[in-house]
């Protein structure tokens, strides 16, 4: 018999396990060789199909409740008092389940997909990489879920973006797939930037950046309150695809099947439910709250619903319908009651599986006709009975057909805004219900019923089969069984999204909210007969002036105005720049100085320096000389004996290592600058000569003269400003206990750490902009 | 390529004297701080004298210039590598570490790593860049 404390930290390392799993298998698929390419999928499925094992054992060994438990803690960054932490209640439990067991569905309807469509789309991507991002993927979503303090949810949350961009630009050959990618990529990140501004100011001012302290402690006072309450949700609406953020969703479905499959269900999209559901405790009392959440998703039922019906692409008719679920979520978690966020978090489970087998099932048709219009498609319910068996229980469950699993939670949703009065939500809700049944009678008349045959002759292939049918048993199991998870899986979630217990129990009950979707869902028929029979002719659809791209398009035409300034002001003369980046330096250090004078305590303490004075007196009057010299090479050697120059005031200075790097840094550089001239088409470095432009032009003189009061100045009084007990001598002190004389490379590596990964970034891409120059140039040749 | 026997063994020899130098400066890291960006800087030089000598098409031969992009490659990763450990990983924010190597006797400490990436970055960073300016005659 294993004690308590034996199970308990057996399931949290089962736990670590199913999260590390994903992100290890990600990175090794993602150096695997291009030649064992075939390998790669029979490592993703068994990696992920382990991750999801050891997650459910966790689960089974340690049921998740509403404590946000750590399971993991290591000390990040002590200076802000914060610690990496992994944890787990219900809510992330919910979510990660659905994340990890979607992907191993999807990951085995991608087996025979990939290739086939990579053949179909004139691809020569390679698979391991398809595998290496979902991994990625998944891992990075099990990241979100775990995330223990705010700095990880938001690290983990930008991984999922960098991952779907990748995956939605996976066929980068296409135009459309690389657009689609960015105005993801741009629309997600922009939310993603509003929701750390918001982390920020809610970890900085209450003093926490664990997520379970912040969610069990009071809520921020006023207006720190609404302002934080507005950024994080600004990040959930745009991850969510929410109304204005809504266009980068349809034209993510460039993407393949099985990635539109994974994150339309429980991945990306799925974030921004979490995100909500984790800040409803400590979020959910401000008045933007209900604002930001209820009118994106009355926008999102009503006015997304009506354009889904008028679809004429597959999987756009699907993505469409995404955003019209998720809005109906949204509007749940708006009316911030327990009803209300029950609802939610129920529609949300029932969906996810729905909706990555409606996905798979429109895969399959694609995989089977190579068609991907609605229009074109027919009779696919005689040829491929499985296939029409699948897709009709999920595309009824989500048309929300009575006793089917979308009934239940548009129901429950129903009498969650009906409980609290909100007429206006209960009608576009009924609206969304409507527009739910039309799309979904398209999708299923057009692929199984209708004229045609197609995809006759060709199987399924049982891996394509297998997943879609699992899929579909779950929405069967709701629709039979609508508590059968309840226990398990759902009033963990509630709880631990509500900080206290609230059973779900869905029940059929003869209400006036019964009565009004079966009215509803009769309109919805008796409108489908009259346009099946041309009463309605589907044109009249078309003719509604809707547009779809507002609101969202305006962060990417944003993005594209601010390149265009930039590239105006990247005019190509170097003097240009010079001639701003200088004058800024002017102007800021001259109001720096204005503002914040320096100290009278900090009076030179530059020392006589003796004998290398006479060297420094020649580094001046070369200097200037240096204005009169006409030709280029003349110049370079100039410079460079300038350098040597100094390099013998470092001898002087009893810096003797200082002086050998400064000799080589000078030989380099001056053999650059000289091989920089020889190989410039339009400079010869003998020949050529510079015009001296003397006191013609006073602005050019005024920044040089200014630059060089600043510079001068500055190291003047710096050479005093040594305070008594500063910091050099610590981090020297510090250094030399563990590094030996070395103490320099100690303080890049450990003490200014950050400032040294960013200059290791500027030196690299230098490098490779200049290799790269070059190598461009040879292949013109 | 200079046709002056004497040019291209004193080239030779000279090489082999700044890498046993340069690696000298790597291995006494310890000691003195910057020695990693010295030796680099010192090989690079070298290099540079050498191919000037021998001509591009004769170095590149016997050695070839992806050693220099590998070396960039290298370079930048362990640097990133040591650069993110005391940010992300170390539960002091410190990377820093000293040991002593058995049967040898010296002190050592995790600085040699830096330096010796330091050297990788330098040299295969600039180098990467010089040889690719370098045209092949036909």
């Amino acid at each position: 018999m294993m004690d308590a404390l034996e199970v308990t930290s057996a399931a949290h390392r089962l736990w670590l396990v199913s999260f590390l799993l994903p992100f290890a298998t990600g990175i090794g698929l993602a150096l695997w060789p291009r030649r064992w390419d075939s390998v790669a999928k029979n490592l993703a499925l068994p990696a992920l199909s382990l991750s999801a094992l050891a997650l459910t054992a966790s689960l089974v060994l340690l049921p998740a409740n509403g404590d946000f438990a750590t399971i993991w803690r290591q000390t990040w960054i002590p200076a802000l008092g914060l610690d990496l932490l992994i944890a787990r209640d219900g809510l992330s439990a919910m979510f990660a389940i659905l994340v990890s067991w979607i992907a191993v569905t999807v990951v085995l309807f991608a087996r025979r997909y990939l290739p086939h469509a990579n053949d179909h789309e004139h691809s020569q991507r390679s698979e391991s990489a398809f595998y290496a991002l979902m991994c990625l993927f998944t891992g990075s979503m099990l990241g979100v879920v775990s995330a223990g303090n705010l700095l990880q949810l938001y690290l983990f949350w930008e991984a999922t973006g960098l991952a779907s961009y990748m995956l939605i630009g996976y066929w980068a050959h296409h135009a459309e797939a690389r657009e689609g990618a960015f105005r993801a990529w741009a629309i997600t990140v922009a939310g993603g930037v509003a929701m750390l501004v918001g982390f920020l100011l809610l970890g900085t001012n209450m003093n926490h950046w664990s997520l379970s302290a912040l969610v069990n402690g009071n809520a921020p006072n006023g207006i720190l309150l609404e302002i934080t309450t507005i950024l994080i949700l600004i990040g959930a609406l745009a991850k969510s695809a929410q109304f204005p953020f809504s266009s980068w969703l349809p034209g993510a479905m460039i993407a393949p099947t099985p990635v539109s499959a994974f994150l339309h269900s429980s991945a990306l999209v799925a974030a921004g439910v979490y995100l909500i559901a984790r800040f409803f405790p400590l979020l959910h009392t401000a008045v933007a709250w209900e604002y930001l959440l209820v009118v994106p998703g009355v926008a999102g039922v009503a006015y997304i619903g009506l354009l889904a019906v008028r679809q004429t692409k597959i999987k756009a008719l699907l993505a469409y319908s995404t955003i019209s679920q998720y809005a109906f979520m949204f509007i749940g978690f708006g009316l911030a009651t327990v009803t209300g966020v029950k609802a939610a978090l129920y529609a949300f489970f029932v969906h996810s599986f729905i909706k990555a087998g409606l996905f798979l099932v429109a895969g399959s048709v694609t995989y089977l006709t190579g068609l991907k219009e609605l229009d074109q498609v027919g009779g696919m319910g005689r040829t491929h009975k499985v296939l029409a068996v699948g897709g009709f229980l999920l595309g009824l469950s989500l048309g929300g057909v009575p006793i089917m699993g979308g009934f239940y939670y548009k129901e429950e949703l129903l009498y969650a805004a009906m409980e609290n009065r909100s007429w206006v939500l209960f009608g576009a809700m009924l609206l969304g219900g409507l527009f739910s049944l039309l799309y979904m009678l398209r999708f299923l008349n057009q692929i199984f019923f209708g004229p045609g045959d197609d995809g006759v002759g060709m199987p399924l292939p049982r891996t394509m089969a297998a997943p879609m049918i699992l899929l579909a048993g779950a929405a069967l199991l709701t629709s039979l069984f609508p508590n059968w998870m309840n226990t398990q899986i759902i009033n963990p979630a509630i709880a631990g999204t509500l900080r206290h217990p609230e059973p779900m129990a869905v029940e059929l009950e003869f209400s006036f909210i019964l009565f009004a979707s079966l009215l509803v869902i009769s309109l919805g028929l008796v409108l489908w007969i009259f346009w099946k029979r041309g009463h309605v002719p589907y044109k009249l659809w078309t003719r509604i002036p809707l547009h779809f791209h507002m609101g969202g398009n305006y962060a990417v035409k944003a993005y594209f105005g601010l390149s265009r300034m930039a590239l105006s002001v990247h005019g190509g003369s170097l003097g240009f720049y010079l001639r701003w980046v200088l004058g800024i330096l002017v102007v800021k250090t001259a109001i720096v100085w204005y503002l914040a004078p320096f100290p009278e305590a900090y009076p030179s303490a530059i020392p006589w320096l003796g004998e290398s004075t006479l060297l420094l007196a020649g580094v001046c009057v070369l200097s200037v000389a240096s204005l009169f010299l006409k030709h280029h090479l003349a110049l370079a050697m100039l410079l460079s004996v300038l350098g040597f120059m100094l390099s013998g005031v470092f001898v002087l200075m009893k810096a003797p290592n200082v002086a050998i790097a400064q000799v080589l840094v000078e030989t380099l550089a001056t053999v650059s600058i000289v091989l920089a001239l020889i190989l410039s088409t339009k400079v010869d470095p003998i020949k050529s000569t510079m015009e001296f432009e003397g006191m013609r032009n006073l602005k050019k003189w005024g920044i040089a003269l200014g630059v060089g009061v600043i510079l001068g100045a500055g190291t003047y009084f710096a050479g005093g400003a040594f305070p008594d007990n500063g910091v050099g001598p610590e981090l020297a002190n510090l250094s030399l206990s563990v590094a030996k004389p070395d103490f320099v490379a100690a303080i890049l590596t450990d003490f200014r750490s950050l400032d040294t990964v960013i200059e290791i970034v500027i030196f690299g891409t230098a490098t490779m902009a200049a290799a790269g120059l070059f190598w461009k140039r040879k292949r013109a040749r | 390529m200079m046709d002056n026997i004497l040019a291209r063994f004193s080239a030779n020899v000279i090489l082999g004297v700044s890498w046993i130098i340069a690696w000298q400066h790597i291995l006494y890291a310890n000691e003195i701080p910057g020695d990693g960006f010295t030796a680099g800087i010192l090989m690079l030089v070298t290099l540079m004298l050498w191919y000037s000598v021998l001509g591009y098409r004769m170095a590149s031969k016997k050695i070839p210039d992806k050693i220099f992009h590998i070396c960039l490659g290298a370079g930048a990763f362990f640097l990133w590598v040591l650069m993110l450990l005391p940010i992300f990983l170390l539960p002091d924010g410190r990377l820093l570490q000293s040991f002593t190597v058995p049967f040898f006797g010296r002190g050592f400490s995790s600085t040699l790593f830096f330096d010796l990436a330091i050297f990788m970055m330098v040299g295969g960073g600039t180098l990467t860049f010089l040889v690719s300016s370098q045209e092949v005659e036909p």
